[in-house]
């Protein structure tokens, strides 16, 4: 039975009251297992932030379950065995009002069963972090290489990092993402990032979970995902509309292209053996895949509504 | 001198890209038998690319008797005393298969004659052989450029 | 030989206002230059941790707290800045305190009574008309409470997403906030009445020349105002006397019950489930303004409080018999439970 580093089960969280009521998350269930780099993906108001807020206790869910590290996270003292192993970057990188070296200095003090100074030095060096800069005073992409640094050298056993490429220029990100893979994924330690940047969550993710509207619409190792997915042209009369596997469907006089999301091979071949010619097969990049899966939302919610 | 280069998001799963440039190497002569590759970590972190997945490519390089990994550590290219000896012909042909077909394809689009096209695959295996006679040479006088 | 008095009452107040400010800041000067000469030229984490002041702190707060862990230790550990705020407050009401016993203010009474009872009204009406200035100060320390808890951006969501427990990090804040701001107070009435004695000698034993002060049932009768009060000591009615030799004690207590419960409904009201922002700091500031104003109102306009609400609220801004000394325990009793009702706030909320 695989250890999941946080799983949540129709996890819902509301804001407001009355008719005004917002359901940031509604009945969400995510499975991120430990010792996975997981790439929490969604559009930007999709829930991520605020379910990253109530794994780290900031938040209290309305209904549901989650569980960090098999505790709860929402009230003590559970929460506080909770952080104790977790690093965290926030969104908005508004994490202390501190210059970096006195936020590392101050960090410290709080994890020293697991702190290291050398991973410290090794951050603060790689992703060139001006230590002495007051905190009114730093760049944005510097206050994230600050929170990064604060974060990375806690070496804890979990690492959430929400939006952590916010204001960083290509060569920072790059050592960001050899500093991940180099330092913090190893031991069977866990990385959830949560971010836009689908081309970096396919270098490095492994598991990712694309969230819309508060809820997961595919979740899964990204190479199941990505072998899963696949654009198939055909020519031939009478092609199927719709299908369990079938993602969506596009035509013109000549061919029909059609979107899988499940078992492309099945599909191809039952479609050939119908009568059907099959023009042209493709894979699909993560970006193409999340498109597809966010339009196709949308235009179900617009025929509900 | 080992040099890989990813792209993860060109539709081939990453970890074939792997496979495929280090076959690459040995055939080119850029990497040798006995020569040691870089841990999955290190070429996970220089890549910055996920470590299950070169431990993937790596795996399935051993399985194919492309590699080897000693218990105490370190991997190593195999020794080709029975090259491809882990594959069967049916296997090569099933690998080969879809590049030929492309190869058809692109040739007709641009109406090269089938015997052009075979003189340019000759050119392309001579190429090969050139450059791995080449390192072969550089390797034996001692001018051995990198590190292993 | 009252001349000789009132200069040396100038000259401590005078050198006690200029000279730790001076002192203080060129301290303070000294000790950045010392560490941004140091800090430019070290590694992260190469030098001792930090000098000799802080760790006489922490080995302070080890002694008398073994039972605590790492964080909590930690968290404590940055708490120095509040007792630094603790002691220029307590300088702060010292002056506050002690201005009474200024020349120009002693003078400023009644001239023809005797000096020792001027002295000793002087210094209980100052005190007791700083009294809506006080709620200035409880406000700040509040504030000062509320930047690291939970709700509040930058160092609140910071401890907020360490180990500590929330009660933790509530109690110690605002515990030591509270304690520091009250030791403020109280040392500052010890030392401005110790610098009375200094400087006037033991006023309050020669307020009226020699008549027998008489204990009398004060309960029953209003609040007396100032010349009331000089009037009758003149014409020798004791229990006037009485009343204004008590007084400092009832003042001094008024003070603290008064603004430990203005502090308590600050925090009370920053922790209220609503989103830290505008409109929330619009809200708290607006109705502490709206108590305040009431408080002024009484205190100011009217002829001192009806005495009953005065019990009620342990409120005494003027000088006057002894009053019971138990209904302290009813302000003292509502912030505490202002205070609890803050602590669960910010369990529950959201950060």
């Amino acid at each position: 039975m695989t250890a999941f580093a946080i799983q949540t089960h129709s996890l819902v969280k509301t804001y407001g009251l009355g008719s005004k009521q917002i359901r940031a998350v509604d009945g969400l269930s995510l499975n991120v297992p430990e010792g996975s780099i997981y790439g929490l993906l969604g559009r930007n108001s999709a829930g991520k932030t605020t379910t990253i807020r109530m794994a780290m206790g900031l938040a209290r869910p309305s209904s549901g379950e989650i569980k960090v590290l098999g505790f709860n996270p929402t009230d003590d003292p559970e929460r506080v065995i909770v952080l104790r192993q977790v690093g965290y970057v926030p969104e908005d990188k508004m994490l202390a009002s501190l210059s970096p070296r006195k936020l590392l200095e101050l960090n410290r003090s709080f994890y020293p069963a697991t702190w290291s100074d050398d991973l410290a030095r090794k951050v603060v060096k790689r992703l060139e972090l001006p230590l002495d800069t007051p905190y009114l005073k730093l760049s944005l992409g510097n206050k994230t290489k600050s929170a990064l640094a604060a974060a990375i050298a806690q070496h804890s056993r979990l690492l959430i990092l929400d939006e952590p490429t916010i204001g960083l220029d290509p060569v920072a990100l790059d050592e960001l993402l050899r500093l991940l893979v180099e330092d913090c994924s190893a031991d069977g330690r866990t990385i959830l990032l949560s971010t836009h940047q689908l081309a970096e969550i396919e270098q490095i993710a492994d598991h990712i979970g694309i969230m819309d509207h508060g809820r997961i619409l595919i979740e899964g190792p990204l190479d199941d995902i990505l072998s899963n997915f696949r654009r198939l042209t055909f020519t031939g009369a009478s092609l199927p509309l719709t299908g369990p596997s079938i993602l969506s469907v596009k035509s013109d006089a000549r061919a029909t292209q059609f979107i899988l999301q499940r078992d492309p091979e099945g599909f191809a071949q039952e479609l050939t053996r119908n009568g059907a010619t099959l023009i042209d097969s493709s894979p699909m990049s993560l970006n193409e895949i999340f498109l597809e899966l966010c339009r196709t939302t949308e235009s179900k919610e617009e025929v509900s509504a | 001198m080992l040099s890989l280069r990813i792209s993860a998001s060109s539709g081939v799963p990453v970890y074939l890209q792997i496979e495929q440039q280090i076959k690459q190497s040995i055939a080119s002569g850029v990497l040798c038998v006995g020569d040691s590759l870089p841990s999955t970590r290190r070429t996970a972190a220089d890549l910055r690319i996920n470590p299950n997945t070169v431990a993937r490519a790596f795996q399935n390089l051993e399985r194919e008797g492309v590699i080897r990994t000693v218990p105490g550590g370190g991997t190593y290219v195999a020794n080709f005393a029975a090259p491809g000896a882990g594959l069967l012909k049916a296997e090569k042909i099933r690998r080969l298969r879809p590049l030929a077909s492309q190869l058809a394809v692109e040739a007709s689009q641009l109406r090269f004659s089938p015997e052009d096209l075979h003189k340019l695959l000759d050119a392309a295996l001579l190429e090969l052989e050139k450059a791995r006679r080449a390192n072969k040479s550089d390797s034996s006088s001692g001018t051995q450029e990198g590190d292993r | 030989m009252n001349r000789d008095v009132m200069v040396q009452a100038i000259d401590i107040i005078g050198a006690l206002t200029i000279f730790p400010p001076i002192l203080f800041g060129i301290w303070f000067f000294m000790r950045e230059r010392r560490k941004s000469a140091a800090l430019t030229a070290t590694a992260l984490f190469s030098g001792p941790e930090e000098t000799g002041h802080s760790s006489l702190f922490s080995r302070a707060c080890s002694f008398s707290f073994p039972e605590l862990d790492a964080p909590q230790r930690a968290y404590l550990l940055r708490q120095r800045t509040v007792l630094a705020l603790g002691l220029i407050s307590t300088w702060i009401f010292f002056i506050w305190f002690s201005a009474g016993l200024l020349p120009q203010y002693v003078s400023a009474y009644a001239a023809q009574q005797p000096l020792p009872l001027r002295v000793w009204y002087s210094y209980l009406y100052h005190i007791s008309s700083g009294a809506t200035s006080y709620g200035i100060f409880a406000f700040l320390a509040a504030g000062q409470a509320i930047v690291e808890f939970g709700n509040a951006p930058w160092m609140g969501r910071f401890f907020r997403t360490r180990p500590l427990t929330r009660s933790f990090v509530f109690w110690t804040r605002t515990g030591l906030t509270l304690g520091a701001f009250i030791s403020s107070l109280l040392l500052a009435a010890a030392a401005s009445f110790l610098l009375l004695l200094l400087t006037y000698g033991p006023v309050w034993k020669h307020l009226d020349n020699g008549n027998e002060p008489t204990i009398a049932n004060a309960r029953s009768q209003p609040a007396p105002s100032s010349d009331d009060v000089l009037g009758s000591v003149h014409s020798g009615e004791g229990h006037a006397t009485w009343a204004l030799q008590t007084s400092v004690p009832r003042l001094f207590l008024s003070i603290v019950t008064t603004q430990t419960f203005f502090f308590s409904l600050m925090i009370a009201m920053a922790m209220l489930p609503i989103r830290f922002g505008r409109m929330k700091s619009i809200l708290v500031i607006a109705f502490a303004y709206a108590v305040f104003i009431c408080y002024i109102f009484y205190v100011v306009a009217g002829n001192g409080i009806p005495p009953h609400l005065a019990q009620i609220f342990f409120l005494y801004v003027q000088p006057g018999p002894p009053p019971p000394y138990r209904l302290a325990l009813v302000p003292l009793t509502v912030s505490a439970a202002l205070l609890a009702l803050a602590a669960v706030s910010n369990r529950r909320n959201d950060s």
